[in-house]
């Protein structure tokens, strides 16, 4: 059910019913590229059959879903070392295992694990999450899906894979859709044009932005973040049940460590 | 049709309370177009990110002069409101790793197919199906297949908000380098005391460009303005707090980007947008 007024929205900053705490471990970022957290949580091992991760997965955000009603985001606090964007996604499904050197199809351990939340696939993106370096050869990549509407066979527009920039740990590279799509159920096989030099180990995941927030600060007292007080999208998200949240950042470059506080409500 | 009444109205429809039907959207642009690298932007002038691949994917190349909607392949999503409601917008985010303006329209309408060697007045038409008035549209040029290498001017005769007919843009420039390139947008001006645009009756270029090329013409009207200061940051708006406040969301708005580049980087994007229903 709805949060009805301002006096309780007032109310479940103050009087939350959770207030979720996670550390991110220290890494170097490079300026303006995209890293998934996943990989410097706690207790966080590199996937390898495909699964559909939840909040009890190592690497996700610990919640505990409501009794009854619904989990709404209604604040974030923010400490970090490098200021930047951080989008807090759903984590659906992911696998690992794939091979810098491999080119054509590769199919080890996919199809992806069917989607557990979202279903439909709209709006889910597509990232290959690197595990360990693959090499330092640039070359190209794409995946073959079924797209939001159960159409298989469809192929996302290629992007450079390898190489610096694009072949380092934490690294992840999101997959533009084929011409009229908006959104992937499934994953089946991943393509690479040429050999990187560096088995390396990557994989797929697919996600869902819940929430985006911008730190200008690395002051934490400075990034309490919600819906009234603007460097944000998203709304108040709602969280679904099990959801395996994660973050996704963007940022400044240099010392990457963080640490984010949630305040969830159930209404 | 109904107003949002207060804070306590807003959060309510923005939890799934009063039909507020709320989404959260998020889109991701590459640096690319049909997977190959997108052309390097200009310090200080525009580009039109609608061809840029991504979630949702990029548009494709327009032809006959259409007005797009939200159902039209590269319009950033989302659903129009149920029963007799209206959208509206409350946050608004883009975070880049380029710098400069990223600036979210509604692109009202569009055509491609004209020719950088045709000197005579080349037909643009169509019909606007949102903002009829015309009161605050802009157009601009897009290039969809490099021009010449020759400068000229081009001008638009166009029907303005008023409802004048027979207007004649005061001319800007097509043609040369850094106005030919693909996914240029070279932004038309207005006669002078003129606000808007209702119609494009069509394009004249002063001279030929040397290659044929192909571009067309956009209406559009400004939603948001996103400025991004640093590489790697965010530029958002929160439209419940700040100025202008809550923007209404016309339904079918085929929604897009412009950008104004602070630099010569391609921007790969990372966005997203709230909209509830009231």
């Amino acid at each position: 059910m709805a949060i009805a007024t301002l006096a309780s929205f007032k109310n479940s900053l103050i009087r939350q019913r959770e207030f979720v705490a996670q550390t991110y471990g220290s890494q170097t970022s490079a300026a303006a590229r995209f890293y998934d957290l996943f990989l410097v949580a706690p207790n966080f091992v590199s996937p390898s059959t495909a699964i559909n991760p939840t909040s009890a997965t190592d690497g996700a955000i610990k919640f505990t879903n409501p009794s009854s009603g619904q989990l709404s985001l209604v604040g974030l606090r923010a400490s970090t070392t490098a200021c930047g964007v951080y989008i807090f996604a759903d984590r659906l499904s992911h696998q690992g295992g794939l091979s810098g050197l491999v080119t054509g199809a590769q199919t080890t351990n996919l199809p992806t694990a069917s989607l557990t939340r979202f279903t439909s696939g709209e709006g889910v993106m597509i990232g290959l999450t690197i595990y360990a370096i693959v090499g330092s050869v640039a070359t190209t990549i794409t995946v073959s899906y079924t797209n939001s509407a159960g159409v298989a066979g469809r192929t996302t527009q290629s992007v450079a894979f390898g190489a610096t920039g694009n072949r380092e740990a934490s690294r992840i590279l999101i997959l533009p859709l084929q011409d009229g799509d908006t959104g992937a159920r499934s994953v089946e096989s991943v393509s690479i044009v040429a050999s990187t030099g560096t088995a390396g180990n990557f994989g797929v995941i697919l996600f869902k932005p819940l929430i985006a927030v911008a730190i200008d600060s690395t002051d934490s007292e400075n990034n309490a973040i919600g819906f009234l007080n603007g460097a944000s999208a998203g709304g108040i998200p709602t969280i679904p049940n099990d959801a395996c949240i994660f973050p996704i950042s963007m940022n400044l470059g240099g010392s990457l460590q963080s640490a984010f506080s949630f305040q969830l409500t159930e209404n | 049709m109904a107003a949002i009444t207060d804070l306590s109205d807003l959060i309510n429809r923005s939890t799934g309370g009063a039909n507020g039907t709320p989404q959260n959207v998020f889109y991701y642009k590459a640096p690319r177009v049909a997977g190959v690298a997108a052309t390097a932007p200009i310090t200080g002038r525009m580009a039109s990110l609608w061809r840029y691949d991504g979630n949702p994917s990029g548009g494709a190349t327009p032809t006959t002069v259409v007005a797009p909607t939200n159902a039209t392949q590269g319009a950033l999503p989302f659903v129009n409101a149920g029963g007799s409601r209206e959208s509206w917008m409350t946050q608004a985010f883009a975070a880049s790793n380029a710098t400069g303006m990223f600036i979210l329209y509604d692109r009202l309408l569009h055509m491609g197919g004209l020719s950088g060697t045709v000197t005579t007045a080349q037909t643009v038409g169509g019909t606007l199906t949102r903002n009829t008035s015309g009161s605050g549209n802009f157009a601009f040029l897009e290039i969809n297949t490099a021009v010449g290498t020759t400068s000229v001017t081009a001008t638009m005769n166009y029907t303005d908000d008023l409802g004048n007919t027979g207007n004649v843009s005061t001319g800007v420039q097509i043609g040369a380098t850094g106005f030919r390139e693909v996914s240029r947008a070279i932004m038309l001006t207005l006669a002078a005391g003129d606000t808007g645009i209702q119609a494009i009756d069509s394009i004249t270029l002063s001279a030929t460009t040397g290659t044929a090329g192909d571009f067309g013409v956009v209406i559009g009207k400004p939603i948001a303005y996103l400025s991004v200061g640093q590489s790697g940051a965010a530029g958002w708006r929160d439209f419940v707090t700040g100025l202008p406040s809550i923007p209404k969301i016309e339904a079918n708005s085929c929604l897009s980007l412009l950008f104004v580049a602070g630099g010569t980087t391609v921007p790969e994007l990372f966005g997203g947008y709230s909209i509830v229903e009231a």
